[in-house]
């Protein structure tokens, strides 16, 4: 596994577990869902459920594998340490729009987020830049755009709501910030 | 479906010409993700897609559609926007079932806050991710902060389709 150890300054790839509690939540919310469906819909409506998301698998498919591809190499390929450098204290309109932009590229899930979060906010990012990036990659993010949103909803639907959650990251940035300010003395991150 | 493959792939071949290019350390880290990724989505994809298409079929549709469907306006999307923090999991479940929610007639501004409290809201990730990893007061300040973006982004949804 360790075999190649990569340049230190390169973030640790996230690691998880295959088989966990999500796995073992998934199945179980499968199979309940599937016995709940036959049992009050009946056998005609269960294997015309069973039809339509096999179809659904089949159609994100060719894009989710393009997607795990892509961010596989996002994660190595993503200037993390020059973005650091850019996002720190005080880094005013320029870090809220780079960690805006920035949460737009990040992959995955939280597995992969938090993680560089947490290496962004530990190089002393600005915490308005911090939560500007964690709320763009929860809004705007292009993975899920891209996989899940363009496939299953479409792409007017897609825009719709993209254009409409442009400005979140700024809300909560400075919303957050003010609550800190009224919540307590302290304004270093975490 | 076109769409986005026309978009992921062509970024996926300038990625892998870049890490060809590059020193062949990054790119062995670079496959070591995307056997791991590959593997871990393989596992619950399927799962997670077969219980959000059988759970949508026992909501009440008559309801569902009476109280988020595109009339149903602020109060639809305040409903939406709670409901949305309680879907557990991630993108895998949420949007398939944000796909059935649309064919049950939930209207356009209803779905984007429905997506948007999943994403900022959702209690699970707070659980899991945000309370251990992250200060307290940062979590507070920023969830309380994030409270007004549901309802936010479906306004601006009503604005941007005229629904309003």
């Amino acid at each position: 596994m360790s075999n190649a150890e990569p340049p230190p300054s390169a973030p640790p790839l996230p690691r998880r577990r295959l088989v966990d509690g999500s796995l073992l939540f998934l199945m179980a919310f499968a199979a309940a869902s599937a016995v709940g469906c036959y049992l009050v819909n009946g056998s005609d409506v269960f294997m015309q459920a069973l039809h339509d998301e096999v179809g659904l698998v089949l159609r994100v498919l060719p894009v989710i594998t393009g997607a795990v591809l892509l961010a596989a190499c996002l994660q190595v390929l993503l200037p993390i340490e020059s973005v650091k450098r850019q996002l720190g204290q005080d880094s005013g309109w320029r870090g809220l729009l780079l960690a805006t932009t920035l949460g737009l590229f990040v992959p995955g899930g939280p597995m992969a987020s938090f993680p560089l979060m947490l290496a962004v906010m530990g190089a002393g990012a600005d915490v308005a830049a911090s939560l500007a990036f964690l709320t763009s990659w929860s809004v705007l993010g292009l993975q899920r755009v891209i996989v899940w949103e363009i496939p299953l909803m479409g792409g007017d639907f897609a825009l719709v709501r993209f254009l409409a959650s442009l400005p979140l990251p700024l809300v909560t940035a400075y919303g957050a910030v003010w609550l800190l300010r009224h919540l307590g003395a302290r304004k270093d991150p975490p | 479906m076109i769409l986005a493959a026309a978009i992921i792939w062509p970024a996926v071949l300038v990625s892998v010409w870049l890490l060809w290019r590059g020193p062949p350390a990054r790119a062995a880290r670079a496959l070591e993700a995307a056997r791991h990724n590959a593997l871990f989505m393989g596992l619950r994809l399927p799962f997670a897609m077969m219980g959000a298409g059988f759970v949508a079929t026992l909501l009440p549709e008559r309801l569902v559609g009476e109280f988020l469907g595109g009339e149903s306006g602020w109060s639809g999307i305040l409903l939406a926007s709670l409901v949305g923090g309680l879907v557990p999991s991630g993108p895998m479940i949420s949007f398939p079932l944000t796909l059935a929610l649309a064919k049950m007639g939930v209207g356009v501004p209803q779905l984007v806050a429905f997506l948007t409290a999943w994403s900022v809201l959702s209690v699970h990730r707070l659980i899991t991710w945000e309370l251990p990893l992250l200060e307290l007061r940062f979590n507070v300040a920023r969830y309380a902060a994030s409270l007004v973006l549901p309802p936010l982004s479906g306004a601006l949804a009503a604005l941007l389709i005229g629904s309003v």
